[in-house]
């Protein structure tokens, strides 16, 4: 069957819709959520550290994750999901570049890191680089 | 109201955990941010679900109300719960929805009814 819509029906219909947006709106007032979604915990000890940072979305060859002394940096690239043709009724969801650097309360070596990306999810163990303790210097004399 | 059951519901399951396992847990209840993007054919729901496997996500379309929850545990003993519900207009074929998680982010496509989709009447000659 074939149905004609006149714009004024066009019209209802993308109203009717714009009615949903607002039920949508009035849902962020509810006080469901106690924590921030984009969250990044960071848990140092004495000579480990954990950092965990949700990036939803991100995809691993977006992901860039660089360390240098007691620096960690990690990058990150968010693709925009709106297509051209589509008509935005709600965008909470961010996009494009995101960075973060933590520094550390001491120096890692190359082997005292392990970073994974699992379901949206980066979590990085790092170890305390083996510190140079005090060394005994040979005096020569003749 | 069903939301208002439901939501009490998963109350009960989260003192269950609490009861049932040695370390203590935290349950964090997380809105998930989403986008909403509408075109000719569909309208699409992504939500942010960070940390989310497949079989930790439930979908549920109930009485027009879609909603979508998650539960997932974090470190140190955190379990999350993901949780947001929406209103949705009849005109749109639920039961061709779509569900796609990647990466922690949930994509729902909601096709509206062919009925309601905007046609071109094509003009014959007579």
């Amino acid at each position: 069957m074939v149905q004609l819509r006149s714009p004024r029906a066009l019209q209802e219909w993308v109203e009717e819709l714009d009615r949903m947006s607002r039920r949508a709106e009035w849902a962020f007032r509810e006080p469901l959520a106690d924590v921030e979604a984009t969250a990044s915990a960071l848990k140092i000890q004495d000579d480990k550290a954990l950092i965990q940072l949700d990036l939803p979305g991100v995809e691993p060859s977006e992901l860039d994750v660089s360390l240098e002394g007691d620096l960690l940096q990690i990058k990150a690239t968010r693709a925009d999901l709106h297509e051209e043709k589509d008509e935005i009724l709600l965008r909470e969801r961010s996009y494009g570049e995101f960075a973060k650097a933590f520094r550390l309360p001491w120096p890692v070596n190359e082997q005292g890191v392990n970073a994974r990306f699992v379901n949206g999810v980066l979590r990085i163990e790092l170890q305390r680089a083996p510190e140079a303790g005090p060394r005994h210097i040979q005096v020569q004399s003749n | 109201m069903s939301t208002v059951i439901e939501k009490e519901t998963s109350e009960k399951t989260a003192s269950q955990d609490l009861k049932t396992n040695e370390t203590p847990v935290e349950v964090s209840r997380i809105r998930p941010v989403t986008d909403i993007y509408r075109n000719e054919d569909q309208v699409r729901i992504v939500l942010d679900l960070p940390g989310a496997s497949e079989d930790q996500v439930e979908v549920s379309v109930h009485d027009g109300e879609l909603s979508i929850k998650a539960e997932v545990p974090r470190e140190h003993g955190e379990l999350r719960r993901y949780e947001r519900s929406f209103r949705v207009d009849r005109r749109m074929d639920t039961a061709q929805m779509k569900a796609v998680l990647q990466r922690g982010v949930l994509s729902l496509s909601l096709p509206f009814h062919e009925e309601a989709k905007p046609r071109r009447i094509e003009v014959l000659a007579g």
